[in-house]
């Protein structure tokens, strides 16, 4: 378990801004726009958006590997970019690229000197991180032998290595099977339950939406929300989607507003309708009026509830519907 | 540290990956295994060869006067025994006026092939008293194994010596043992009649080549291939991200990537040259430690490149530009080096002022090349004169001054000197009336090794077998011969020379003559032997006085002691000659008793290229090949060097008087000063021709602040030859030019240079965005 002093936020940024030049005299892309959250630790924090939001532009700010052009962005209480801050950082790169000359073993024993361990110390951790990824008996094995999801495995290992306080997983199952995401989900779950901070960047909202406790969605540089799950798929409001099964006068006599669009033949024929419902207990009425015109509910489902509906209404279609601002 | 010794290691680690340096070190191994068969074997010397005739004509000479010569005699035993038909043929050479050259080669060739049989004859000499034959300790102590017990080898050894001796002035000594290359212990050619240093410095110049034109490029450029990708791989985007996030500096990063390409580079300059260090060692019994001075050089000059592939790699994050980048530096500085190079060599060095002579009131100047010019007062300008440049057709770059002189005689109001042109001398006059227009007088003895103006107005030359005063000239015997609508006159012969020598003077192996300005002695020293002759009331010259220099009494008669004994350049003036050997050793030594007074080291190792004396030698002066000259006022016992502005760029100086000295320290520049304070009291600067200008402030500024990686070689050759000078021309003299060696300017600018690269991609790195 990690003993953290306090429980001040691993990550702070502050109204953070990136703006990146285009040419020598370009006016310049504007990748972050007043971004501002944070994260704590011994949570696992998402940031979302779709492609060219600005989710990697942010992690390198905090990283170091770029500078911001305004706002503060600090990493466990040092400001972001610092050595100390990197030094308890755990970082997976998406397109994570290990030199090809590197077997598993020496990967580990590189980049664990580079984060300041010696190598016996990465020798003591090696076995059983490899384990921990599913790389067992691998260790010898040259990475360019490694399949995608071998690499991200190892990638992982290493930003597991030197125990840090807080790790950046930057797309961290792509190119994994079914099996390996879950094993990652275990692992988060694991870091989480020690207190570490883990920030997490991904397109994959199912993912997030199993083991995530916090998510931040950003839009071309803006932030549209941050909260919990709960905040961003709430029980209360939406629509329900019924199918039922009966005949179009019983349907009709519950649901006057309802109208049968084509002739329907066969009273088994199920029947689609949406309606719209305040909360739980008035779907409850209304399944028990169905039920007393003898109207069989075949399958019932709350629409705009999961997080993929709450990102797509967030973040708009395609046509650039900027979709509904929280704060 | 932890961090970035990783990073090295994990270089090292990558180079390893390569296939390239597999193959690289399969190449060296195998390099080396193959060198491993070779070793040497030194058997005694007994065969001639061509190399040993020092002068085939004057050999056919002395070969038929051995015919003559009285019977008890080695010389008369050993031509006796040549065949009848190479007898009839030397004495007809001997005979001509003009032998072909041809016949004169052939007659050599046979020579040589019958000496090689004669030495293997038992009793060659058995009929010849032991006090007729010139033995010399190695063949006294053949000699004194009784006969029975000598070897065959010891046998031909005993008469190859006798014959070398009764044929000093003609048959080059040899060492006693020759080397014979053996490789798997099969000999490879002939043995090579080198002493164990001539072996030691004929590896060493084979090593140079080798580091030069093989080990240096081809390595160099190999390395460049397998370690381009180092650092653009670095950034590759799902690599550099990670390796940012790390607790690391970036510039950091990149520096000990860099050097973890330059550890693997070493790593095999390693390889390579310790294991030749090993094997010359082990094989060829050459332990030359220096040797392993080429490991660093050879990686920094991987490294200076390296720094524009790394810089490159930066910036384009691509291997292949990264390889582009470092052949378009290397072409670029080829070519600011050769435009740099040529220039100096055709232009700027053959033009340097080497000698200076006062003529009267004119002021004559002598360049590399052997032009000579008359410093004009009126237009401020160096006009050429004495028929410019001597060596026509001999390409400028040659710089071989074949003048011997020329000399100021002041009664005639004219100066002369003798143009050693191959196989024709010629002594030449130009009278300070006619402007020094040059005229020639008639042919000069090849082999002048001397020519001044004696106190009492003689011309006398010196050359390898007599003194000789120059007659005045008899136009009556000179005659005119019309060719092809050219008149060539055709001077007197040998008749023009009056041979005022003894009868056994021997000056074939002196490297200095100087002829005393006061009493006319002449002094000649080589081979570590110095003598002085001197004139008697007949106006003969005698000698007075020999000494070994080097204080050892048989060396002048030792063969071996004789190629120890340096060569040396000597000046005369008062009671004292000041003597400067290649050691960089200077004795002043009594004229008197030839006894050193005293020896200076100013510059150690460094070889002198002139020495001057005053006519009362009141001053002495050594210019060295650094281009500095040492001064020493003998009133004061004092050195007074420091004294002269322009040292380290003195290419000629004379005195002038027994107060003054004239020098050349710039192009077109000769300035005198006044002794002993130094201060300059007048100068003689021409302005420089336009070709000129554009070298001194276009071609030269440019070269100077470019990076010049090729020059790393002259740190090698410093290194490998152990001297800061190489000869510039076939001549082997010491006053010939040279190409001085640098050893630390190239490393300094490439040291600067590296700095300049590698800051820059630091802070591009530092400050760019990934």
């Amino acid at each position: 378990m990690i003993s953290s002093s306090s429980d001040s936020p691993v990550i702070i940024v502050d109204g953070l801004e990136k703006q990146y030049r285009k040419g020598f005299f370009g006016k310049g892309v504007r990748a972050l726009n007043g971004v501002s959250f944070d994260v704590r630790p011994g949570e696992i924090f998402a940031l979302l958006g779709p492609n060219g939001a600005g989710k990697t532009t942010l992690i390198k700010i905090l990283l170091g590997i770029i500078r911001r052009t305004g706002g503060n962005a600090s990493l466990l209480g040092f400001p972001a970019g610092d050595r100390r801050g990197r030094m308890r950082v755990g970082y997976l790169p998406e397109h994570l690229r290990i030199p090809r000359h590197q077997t598993a073993r020496t990967a580990l024993e590189f980049y664990g000197q580079l984060s300041g361990m010696t190598k016996g110390a990465v020798r003591k951790k090696a076995d059983g991180l490899l384990e921990l990824v599913g790389l067992a008996g691998r260790d010898r094995e040259s990475v360019k032998q490694f399949s995608k999801g071998m690499l991200q495995r190892l990638g992982l290992a290493q930003a597991l290595l030197h125990d840090p306080e807080l790790i950046i997983l930057d797309e961290p199952t792509d190119g994994l099977d079914p099996v390996g995401r879950s094993q990652i989900r275990g692992i988060l779950e694991r870091l989480r339950d020690e207190g570490r901070g883990v920030f997490l960047n991904s397109h994959l909202l199912q993912e997030v939406e199993l083991v995530c406790d916090r998510v931040a969605i950003l839009q071309k540089g803006t932030l549209r929300f941050v909260g919990t799950m709960d905040e961003l798929t709430p029980d209360t409001a939406g629509e329900v989607e019924l199918k039922l099964i009966g005949s179009t006068d019983a349907i009709q006599r519950v649901l006057p507003d309802w109208k049968a669009t084509e002739q329907r033949s066969d009273a088994n024929q199920p029947v689609e309708v949406t309606l719209p419902a305040k909360d739980q207990a008035e779907v409850d009425a209304l399944i028990d009026r169905l039920r007393q015109e003898s109207i069989s509910v075949v399958s019932m489902k709350w629409q705009g509830r999961t997080l993929e509906d709450a990102f797509l209404k967030l973040v708009g279609d395609s046509t650039g519907d900027p979709g509904r601002m929280v704060n | 540290m932890r961090p970035y010794f990783a990073i090295v290691a994990d270089s090292f680690r990558e180079a390893l990956h390569s296939r390239v340096l597999w193959l690289l070190l399969a190449l060296i191994t195998i390099f080396l295994l193959l060198l491993t068969p070779l070793s040497y074997s030194q058997p005694l010397t007994k065969k001639f060869s061509r190399r040993d005739v020092i002068d085939s004509r004057a050999f056919t000479k002395r070969l038929v006067a051995a015919g003559r010569a009285d019977k008890t005699s080695p010389q008369y035993a050993i031509y006796s025994q040549l065949s009848e038909s190479l007898q009839e043929k030397i004495t007809a050479i001997a005979k001509a006026a003009n032998p072909d050259r041809e016949s004169v080669r052939s007659a050599r060739k046979s020579i040589i092939n019958e000496f090689n049989a004669l030495v293997k004859k038992n009793d060659l000499f058995a009929d010849i008293p032991e006090d007729s034959l010139k033995l010399n300790s190695e063949s006294k102590q053949l000699l004194a194994i009784a006969t029975k017990d000598r070897t065959a080898d010891q046998n031909q050894r005993l008469n190859r010596v006798i014959i070398e001796r009764s044929f000093r002035r003609d048959l080059e000594p040899s060492p006693s043992k020759s080397v014979l290359l053996t490789y798997f212990g099969m000999p490879l050619g002939s043995a090579l009649p080198l002493s164990g240093d001539n072996f030691e410095d004929a590896v060493k110049t084979v090593l140079m080549v080798f580091m030069d034109l093989i080990a240096a490029p081809v390595g160099v450029l190999v390395a460049i291939l397998v370690t381009a990708s180092i650092i653009p791989n670095l950034f590759d985007a799902g690599s550099v991200n990670l390796l940012f996030s790390k607790p690391i500096m970036r510039p950091f990063l990149f520096l000990a990537k860099f050097f973890g390409g330059c550890w693997f580079v070493l790593i095999n300059a390693a390889y390579l040259i310790g294991g030749l260090w090993l094997i010359l060692g082990w094989r060829l019994h050459v332990w030359h430690p220096r040797l392993l001075y080429v490991i660093p050089i050879l990686t920094f000059l991987f490294a200076v490149y390296y720094t524009v592939s790394s810089l490159a790699g930066v910036v384009w994050r691509n291997t292949i530009m990264a390889v582009v980048a470092t052949i378009m530096f290397w072409a670029i500085c080829f070519g600011v080096g050769l435009a740099h190079d040529a220039m100096d060599a055709l232009l700027i060095q053959p033009n340097r002022i080497v000698k200076i002579t006062p003529a009267g009131e004119s002021m004559l100047s002598v360049t590399e090349s052997g032009s000579v010019a008359a410093w004009n007062k009126d237009s401020n300008k160096w006009t050429s004169c004495f028929g410019g440049r001597t060596n026509e057709g001999a390409p400028a770059f040659a710089l071989r001054n074949r003048l011997t002189g020329p000399v100021y005689d002041e009664a005639n109001d004219r100066i002369v000197a003798v143009d050693q042109k191959w196989g024709r001398s010629k002594l030449l006059a130009g009278s300070g009336e006619e402007e020094f227009e040059r005229e020639e007088l008639g042919s000069a003895p090849d082999g002048t090794l001397a020519l001044d103006v004696a106190p009492n107005g003689d011309l006398l030359l010196v050359d390898r077998e007599s003194i000789a005063r120059i007659e005045p000239v008899d136009k009556k015997q000179t005659a005119d011969l019309n060719m092809f609508g050219f008149k060539y006159t055709l001077g007197p012969k040998r008749g023009a020379y009056k041979t005022i020598s003894p009868k056994n003077f021997d000056a074939s192996r002196a490297t200095a003559v100087s002829i005393h300005p006061e009493d006319g002695s002449v002094l000649t020293y080589g081979g570590g032997e110095l003598s002085r002759y001197v004139r008697n009331s007949e106006g003969n010259y005698e000698l007075a006085a020999a000494r070994n220099v080097y204080d050892s009494a048989d060396a002048a008669d030792d063969a071996d002691d004789q190629t120890k004994a340096a060569d040396a350049v000597m000046a005369v003036g008062g009671s004292q000659i000041v003597l400067a050997d290649e050691n960089g050793v200077i004795r002043l030594i009594s004229l008197d008793t030839l006894e050193t007074d005293a020896t200076f080291t100013p510059f150690p190792k460094l070889e002198p290229r002139f020495a001057l004396a005053t006519d009362g030698g009141n001053f002495f002066g050594v210019l060295f090949h650094n281009r500095k000259l040492w001064l020493y006022d003998v009133g004061e016992s004092k050195d007074i060097s420091s004294r002269l502005a322009g040292q380290g760029k003195i290419t000629a100086a004379e005195f002038s008087g027994d107060t003054s000295l004239i020098y050349s320290d710039r192009m077109e520049r000769v300035v005198e000063c006044s002794l002993p304070d130094g201060k300059q009291v007048a100068s003689r600067e021409a302005s420089l021709p336009l070709l000129n200008k554009v070298f001194f402030y276009v071609i030269k500024p440019i070269y100077q602040v470019f990076p010049k990686p090729g020059k790393l070689k002259e740190t090698a050759q410093y290194f490998l030859v152990e001297q800061e000078s190489l000869q510039a021309s076939e001549s082997d003299s010491l006053s010939a030019a040279r190409v001085k060696l640098n050893p630390w300017p190239p490393v300094r600018h490439s040291a600067l240079f590296m700095f300049v690269m590698l800051a820059g991609a630091c802070l591009y790195i530092q400050y760019q965005e990934f």
